[in-house]
């Protein structure tokens, strides 16, 4: 056994740094075929255009938005949720959708945070008529938080925290292991567990197709707010029971709703900051 | 100079004997193999199905349902094992624990095995294995915070330095068998690379150093980062706490030295080295794990307390699944029959030594290494069913598709092992 002299080994340690180096181009090569993906998906982006409106908008740091429910005025129609399917591109393989409305007894309280059993009490996702005597309605979907859990614990920055308040996806970075799914104490997160398919002629130019394998969830419509206009879950409500704004602006609708009202967030002691407040306005929940 | 013979001719004959599975191989091993590569084939193709159709074809679903499943139980059971041998190893060498030094090697290849199913099993896990390099990537931003981060760092870590552990300390006994089977020097040559007969001194020292890092290493791994990705959740009842860390560690140095007893006693049994692996080291084994089974149930016990003394609703109800809900018989029994009992005979083997035996310890180890993996089962699942907002209720059903995954990962790491056996010594030749 003749020990490997010194040139044998820098000829193996040049092999090991070749083989590193080719590692490194195969990621990138890697990484880059998947932004062409994102790019392809909907005809109006531009190759490197990773972020969930498809436009890599940039975000206004001066602009903090938030959302007011008036959960006394809900009347469970469920219009937010199907306007928000169309407006968002969501296949039918995502159940639930971004939004979720829950009907809840009356009796069962609102203020501060209703637990568990209180919302277990008589809660369904699955009524078929609505408004009912007696019930209320919770709508929940992506809290957008001052301190979001899942934007803490993503590993690639795929989930993350923008200037101006929201919480997005840049679908074409996340790896899809759903620590954030599990890290959202709201479950406001989706998985592409399936191939999702939207018909062309149904898909919003305005908003990326999911691929398959990543997470998705509410963006508040961030193709739209940027640009002056509102969700569309608050556009479609019927009874006016969704509020939306800028909340740095005193001015704005969302502030004076709130200086005007009693509000409460959902699951607030667990500092998550969610930028969804909750009023009872109509009051209509609490007869039985 | 008549006891300097006798001592070579001993020498040659341990060699010869614990080469022999190097030289001899039996169709009986083509057999297994053969077998073994069923399941894993299988399982190549049943990923493909996975890669095209979606995470879909599992039973794994949210909000409702279970986002994670057995996938991620099997993580966090390869990680477990793979603290055992080279735990074993290093302390070994640390403690100077000479007698158990021929299942010293046993214990390396068995982390470095378990480690890469660890691996596997995130990767079938995974939405976009394909963007498995993103975690690399971005790897400078999200350590910061990221639990996965932390986790990929330290597991890639322990990899290196455990696959650099077993590389050195297996090297004098690769330069033995380079010369007694030129045939397969392709195969040494390469792995003693700037190889001296005189380095044995210097690769002590080294792996010494080694051993220190892999002992924190074991805390930090088993006790830090993977049990952080869960205990780190308020989001989740029955995962956010303290003791996550303890109860994780536990659970993996306990299942470790069972996975460790079990394959030594395998090793030992098909190679008919019960001279070599003698029966002390699987007495010393068990009685360790059935204590440690025993502080097991006692962190079980604390644990269950405060899930229902004085608990918010949310925890009650994740220990109420587990202790009379749907999860109660896979609970009780794995409580009953996968813990209590054999670490119960383990221990009592220690004050009644004739009812030692190699074969039962090994039986106890197999149902406690069972028992752990459902508990990591128990862990994962249970705690996702229950979202905190009123979304239904959802189940989570094992698909085939799992199982036979489940499977082939096994059947994988089996077969990685006993490839291992055949192409490098199993049992550190030289010993004196």
């Amino acid at each position: 056994m003749s020990p490997i002299r010194r040139r044998d080994f820098v000829r193996y340690m040049g092999g090991m740094v070749g083989l590193a180096f080719l590692g490194k181009l195969g990621s990138s090569l890697l990484i880059s075929r998947d932004r062409v993906e994102a790019g392809q998906s909907g005809d109006l982006l531009p190759p490197s255009s990773p972020k969930a409106d498809g436009f890599s908008t940039t975000a206004d740091p001066a602009i903090k938005y938030g959302m007011v429910i008036d959960v006394g005025a809900c009347i469970g129609c469920r219009r937010c949720m199907w306007a928000c399917q169309k407006e968002n591109n969501t296949p039918s393989t995502i159940s639930p959708l971004w939004i979720e409305v829950f009907e809840l007894k009356s009796g069962t309280s609102v203020t501060g945070h209703p637990s568990i059993e209180d919302l277990k009490q008589g809660a369904t996702t699955s009524y078929t008529q609505s408004p009912t005597e007696g019930r209320w309605y919770l709508p929940a979907q992506c809290f957008h938080c001052e301190n979001p859990p899942c934007v803490k614990v993503c590993p690639t920055g795929a989930t993350y925290k923008d200037a101006d308040g929201l919480v997005l996806m840049d679908y074409t970075r996340c790896i899809g292991c759903r620590l954030c799914v599990v890290a959202c104490p709201y479950s406001a997160r989706r998985f592409n567990w399936w191939r999702g398919e939207v018909p062309a002629e149904e898909t919003n130019p305005l908003v990326p197709v999911r691929q398959i394998g990543v997470v998705e969830k509410c963006t508040f419509c961030v193709h739209r707010v940027r640009r002056g206009l509102l969700p569309r879950c608050v556009e479609v409500c019927p009874v006016r029971a969704r509020h939306f704004g800028n909340l740095n602006d005193p001015e704005s609708q969302v502030s004076k709703v709130l200086q005007e009202n009693l509000s409460f967030r959902l699951m607030e002691e667990l500092n998550t900051g969610p930028s969804i407040r909750y009023i009872t306005r109509g009051k209509k929940w609490i007869q039985s | 100079m008549d006891t300097v013979i006798t001592k070579r001719e001993r020498r040659q004959r341990l060699t010869d004997d614990l080469l022999r599975p190097l030289f001899h191989t039996t169709p009986v091993f083509f057999l297994v193999a053969g077998a073994l590569l069923i399941p894993v084939l299988w399982f190549l193709y049943v990923w493909y199905i996975q890669l095209t159709q979606g995470l879909g074809v599992t039973g794994l679903r949210t909000p409702s349902g279970a986002a994670w499943g057995i996938y991620i139980a099997n993580f966090v059971f390869y990680v477990g094992i793979a603290h055992g041998g080279i735990a074993v190893a290093a302390a070994i060498r640390l403690l100077k624990l000479k007698g158990y030094e021929p299942i010293g090697r046993i214990g390396e290849v068995l982390t470095v095995v378990s480690l890469s199913m660890a691996g596997l099993s995130i990767s079938l896990d995974m939405g976009r294995p394909d963007r498995l390099f993103n975690i690399i990537a971005f790897w400078p931003q999200r350590i910061g915070s990221s639990s996965l981060s932390w986790d990929v760092t330290v597991i890639m870590l322990y990899f290196s330095l455990s696959a650099l552990y077993l590389w050195l300390t297996m090297r004098h006994d690769l330069a033995e068998c380079a010369a007694q089977f030129p045939r397969r020097a392709w195969l040494y040559r390469p792995l003693l690379l700037g190889y001296r007969p005189d380095e044995k001194a210097k690769i002590d020292r080294m792996a010494w150093w080694l051993s220190i890092a892999i002992v924190f290493l074991i805390v930090m791994l088993s006790g830090g980062v993977v049990p952080w990705i869960f205990g780190l959740l308020p989001s989740r009842p029955g995962w956010f706490g303290a003791l996550a860390g303890p109860y994780f560690l536990t659970a993996a140095i306990s299942s470790a030295m069972a996975g460790v007893l079990v394959v030594s006693a395998m090793v030992r049994g098909v190679f008919h080295w019960e001279a070599h692996i003698k029966p002390q080291i699987f007495r010393g084994l068990g009685i360790f794990l059935g204590i440690m089974t025993m502080f097991y149930l006692y962190l079980i016990l604390a644990e269950q307390l405060t899930m229902r003394y004085a608990a918010p609703i949310s925890e009650f109800l994740v220990s109420e699944m587990l202790l009379t809900g749907e999860f109660a018989p896979l609970f009780w029994s794995m409580l009953i029959g996968g813990f209590f009992l054999p670490a119960l005979f383990l221990i009592l083997q220690a004050f009644h030594p004739r009812w030692f035996g190699v074969t039962r310890t090994t039986i106890a180890a197999m149902v406690i290494l069972l028992a752990f993996w459902i508990k990591r089962f128990l862990i994962v699942v249970p705690s996702l069913l229950r979202p905190l907002l009123p979304f239904p209720e959802g189940t989570y059903q094992v698909t085939w598709v799992e199982w036979s995954v489940t499977a082939g990962v096994l059947a994988l790491a089996i077969l990685m092992f006993i490839a291992f056996v055949k192409l490098f010594p199993m049992v550190e030749v030289s010993e004196e």
